[in-house]
């Protein structure tokens, strides 16, 4: 039932997963010189160690939202779902109503704003 | 995976695109504050020092979340590309765990060759099953009234605690059989991290690699 990869499988795997990297940086660098830059982080950080800290420690990428966040998540049954057996979700339950995230999704996407139980959740990878 | 909710409003969050020690920030869209993934909590801006409170979730297959949640709904957006089946989540990657002030990280691999780690953080007793065929994680709160638990596996997938004999299922935490059965195991919420990115925010963090 559950399909293994052997080792060459795992490198056609692992070469998709760079060339797929590679291609998403490609055009996420060149969505970002097409988006407006971003501001710098705002400076709420009177105390000039704690600023020097900050700026060290952070890495301005990419213009926000250049990997898009999902804002209005849709979904369908179980049932239904594309997907292959042994493809990794992450799963979440709240007050009996389970949601599962492909991590393929995520991969691509990285955030997912979502209710879930009636408890607003954000789904980060 | 976190509650939006903070003081009485539930917030938005986008993609920041910088990286703050290594790892993602995310902005929120009503004061453009900037959080920090591995520790859920704004760095600058209005809400500089809020924290979100973290939610238990899982890592599991496909195959093993549908036999469990028959009903569940699945992220849709974006299904129509090609798939990726993976093995290993990632390399160098850990799972992390913080509670209170004390922080443990436990490395996948070692955690998926072990099938059981135990360990305690801060004062808390953690049990962290990972298993060998799909990777799936789960951690739990290893301590039933007042009693911390030792595990080992019992056959056919489920674990017997040295404590009473009971049997247990590592997929949802609870007692199936013996003395303490019908009881549950807390779930415990963890972070998957790459193992530096993990150190640079929790440097007192015990590292568990076998």
């Amino acid at each position: 039932m559950r399909r293994r990869l052997g080792i060459a499988g795992s490198l056609a795997v692992g070469t998709a997963l760079v060339v797929l990297g590679a291609l998403a940086l490609v055009w996420a660098l060149r969505s970002s010189a097409e988006a407006p830059a971003v501001a710098r982080p705002p400076a709420d950080l009177p105390d000039p160690h704690e600023r020097m800290m900050f700026d060290s420690a952070y890495d301005q990428r990419l213009s926000r939202d250049a990997i898009p966040p999902i804002y209005t998540p849709q979904f369908v049954a179980a049932a239904e779902a594309p997907l292959q057996p042994d493809e990794l979700v992450i799963g979440l339950v709240i007050d009996d109503e389970a949601r599962a995230y492909p991590v393929t999704t995520l991969n691509r996407r990285e955030m997912v704003n979502d209710v879930v139980g009636g408890t607003p959740v954000l789904v980060t990878w | 995976m976190h509650d939006r909710q903070f003081d009485g409003q539930t917030l938005v969050f986008g993609n920041q695109g910088a990286l703050y020690k290594t790892a993602m920030t995310w902005f929120d869209h009503t004061t453009g504050s900037i959080w920090s993934q591995p520790i859920g909590r704004a760095l600058v801006g209005e809400l500089r020092g809020a924290a979100l409170r973290q939610i238990p979730s899982t890592l599991d297959t496909w195959a093993g979340f549908h036999a469990r949640h028959p009903d569940a709904l699945v992220l849709s957006n974006g299904l129509s590309g090609p798939r990726l089946v993976l093995a290993t989540p990632r390399e160098n990657w850990v799972i992390g765990l913080a509670l209170g002030a004390a922080a443990a990280a436990v490395d996948f691999s070692h955690a998926r060759a072990a099938g059981l780690v135990h360990l305690t953080v801060g004062d808390e007793p953690v049990l962290v099953w990972v298993d060998a065929a799909t990777g799936t994680v789960r951690a739990y709160l290893r301590r039933v009234a007042n009693r911390a638990l030792d595990f080992e596996p019992a056959g056919e997938g489920s674990l017997r605690d040295r404590e009473t004999g009971s049997i247990w299922s590592p997929d949802n935490g609870l007692a199936l059989s013996g003395p303490l059965t019908g009881q549950a195991l807390s779930p415990v919420p963890w972070t998957s991290s790459f193992d530096w990115a993990w150190r640079d925010f929790y440097p007192q963090s015990t590292f568990i690699e076998g």
